[in-house]
């Protein structure tokens, strides 16, 4: 009798053993893959006594974590509702029967610090299953980047947990009527955060589009009465004027490789595209039509080809040709109006400006067979920009009233509106930023 | 021969004195003076100075996401080309426009391209390019703002502005 009841009891704990030794906590992404790990974000523990008023920035810094952790479509931050504890100082609070019954399967711990000048942070990652530490990190910066610094973190955390950084570290750049109701140039976190304004053409901005360093941003810009494009160093603060050609100069993109600036003007009295070359400002011309409309170059991301809108068929579609302007094909065939293309990071897929039966939607076309989805289904939805992830889209849409800047995921889920004053519109998706903050 | 001399010089003597006696004659009464009223300035008809003729061109309207100059605008592009080509001085910009539907981007290049339309129509009827400028604001400066095809087509538009001749 004891002998059984002796077995029986190891089955149990051998049975129990591998129920929790399933859970590994590294999620290989595969494209698109619907994989999602679960895992918890307590509060930052702090490290001594209390922080008086700078309390506040510890438990900030905690949300804005959780919200940049959650963005990623791989995973999901269990609600902090449902923690066992609400504070996780020492090893025994990670106790794996409690914390696995909230499903959650990895733990991000946070040790928190500050002389009100500076913060101090140390993370930690557990896995629940074998309370193994998966990595410990120390980040410093001054009170006032506190924000900024959790973006970091959170890109490290992503990394360490898929193998691929997260887009907590990117801006967005549109154009907004907020100030005076001028159509001006503004930069943002991808979350929305800390707007600022950029240009001062007291008229109209359109088309903002970020070299691939994320160091500079053009843009057409009506300061000198009529559309022409410009540059504005991030890092210099300066506007510098790359073609003012007769007519209107409209929709400039960067090559991958920064050596190209792709754009349309008009040419034998009908918009065509052009490639100017970065560094001299050589023109060389790329398309030839007469009497169609070229606009809306975009790169794919090998540099190699180019996508864009024309109406040579008779109405505007999606078109892409070799980069030196050869080898010309349709990529849209469904609707009557596709526009605004951009091309993901990824390769295989281009999202653009689509006109439904229902209005205006973002599409998103399978390059290789040219079939579309369509992300959207209310308002009018326009100007889709990637993330350098290739799993984020944001865009501008109308469905609250007035048009908004919206993220979502590639496949239309998660929507998010991220801005709330004036007109928001035609929103660009920078590169990955490494912030530091010696 | 002496009689005849002296008939001449008593002849001519005489006809003096007749002369002399004419000058001194007094100068007849002036007429007593009656106040008359000034005689009222004369009304000329008034001629206002002829109006300087100035150009009324009309705004151009297209349809959705078209370019091309419809039938029933032919009308008015057509008497704005005539005052143009009465009016041999002036300078025109055109300035094309969209409604708010589609990308901003594409109505940009769309209202370009109407801007473009007129000013062909203009010089194939004759009128010198150099006098006509076109520039494009896309949907950016509508004229209203409601969602509605009664808004839309007010917004599908290229104007004539004039200028001035100096740079």
């Amino acid at each position: 009798m004891t002998l059984s009841k002796f077995t029986s009891l190891l089955i149990l704990i051998l049975c129990a053993i591998s129920i929790f030794a399933q859970g590994d906590a590294y999620l290989r992404i595969t494209d698109y893959g619907t994989g999602v790990m679960k895992i918890a974000v307590p509060d930052f523990e702090p490290h001594s006594g209390d922080f008086g008023d700078y309390d506040t920035i510890r438990t900030m810094m905690a949300e804005v974590l959780r919200d940049d952790l959650n963005f990623s479509p791989f995973l999901d931050v269990v609600d902090k509702v449902f923690y066992p504890v609400t504070r996780v100082g020492l090893k025994e609070d990670l106790d794996p029967f409690s914390w696995s019954n909230i499903g959650a399967n990895t733990i991000i711990r946070g040790d928190f610090d500050t002389d009100k000048r500076s913060v101090f942070v140390e993370i930690h990652i557990y896995s629940i299953s074998n309370s193994h530490r998966l990595m410990k990190k120390t980040y410093e910066s001054k009170i006032n980047q506190a924000r900024r610094l959790v973006h970091k973190i959170s890109d490290d955390i992503h990394k360490a947990l898929t193998g691929e950084k997260g887009v907590a570290q990117t801006q967005i750049a549109f154009i907004s009527d907020r100030y005076g109701g001028y159509k001006e140039l503004y930069v943002c976190d991808y979350d929305g955060y800390a707007p600022r304004r950029i240009t001062n053409a007291k008229s109209i901005v359109l088309s903002p589009a970020w070299s691939t360093g994320g160091d500079k941003l053009s843009y057409t810009s009506f300061v000198n009465g009529k559309a022409d494009i410009y540059m504005y160093d991030i890092y210099k603060e300066r506007e510098t004027l790359l073609a003012n050609h007769p007519g209107s100069n409209l929709t400039a993109a960067w090559s991958p490789d920064n050596r190209y600036i792709a754009y349309s003007r008009v040419c034998d009295d009908n918009a065509e595209l052009f490639l100017m070359d970065a560094r001299t400002g050589e023109e060389t011309r790329l398309t030839y039509t007469l009497y169609s409309i070229e606009t809306g170059p975009c790169f794919s991301p090998t540099g190699r080809e180019i996508a864009f809108t024309s109406d040579r068929s008779g109405t505007p579609q999606i078109f892409i040709m070799d980069i030196m302007g050869s080898n010309v094909r349709r990529l849209t065939y469904e609707g009557k109006y596709n526009t605004s293309a951009s091309w993901s990071p990824r390769g295989d897929k281009i999202c653009c400006t689509s006109q439904t039966e229902f209005g205006y939607d973002i599409a998103l076309i399978d390059i290789a067979t040219g079939t579309p989805m369509y992300l959207t289904c209310v308002g009018s939805n326009e100007n889709p920009s990637w993330a350098p992830d290739g799993y984020h889209i944001v865009f501008s849409s109308n469905r609250s009233g007035s048009y908004q800047l919206y993220t979502m995921n590639w496949d239309g889920t998660d929507v998010n509106r991220i801005t709330n004053g004036g007109t928001n519109k035609m929103p660009a998706w920078s590169c990955r930023y490494t912030w530091s903050f010696d | 021969m002496k009689h005849k001399h002296w008939a001449l010089i008593v002849f001519a003597a005489i006809i003096l004195a007749l002369f002399a006696g004419c000058a001194k004659k007094t100068p007849p009464p002036e007429p007593p003076k009656v106040e008359t009223p000034p005689e009222p300035p004369i009304e000329e008809p008034i001629v206002e100075p002829e109006p300087e003729p100035t150009l009324e061109l009309k705004t151009v309207f297209f349809d959705y996401d078209k370019h091309n100059i419809k039938e029933d605008q032919r009308a008015r592009l057509t008497d704005n080309a005539k005052q143009l080509m009465k009016f041999d001085d002036s300078m025109v910009r055109l300035e094309g426009h969209c409604d708010e539907r589609g990308t901003d981007a594409y109505n940009m290049a769309l209202g370009e391209k109407r801007a473009r339309e007129v000013k062909d129509f203009l010089t194939q009827y004759g009128i010198a390019a150099t006098r006509l400028q076109t520039v494009s604001y896309g949907e950016e400066r509508p004229t209203c703002r409601t969602s509605n095809e009664g808004c839309w087509s007010r917004n599908r538009r290229v104007e004539f502005i004039v200028i001035d001749n100096q740079p």
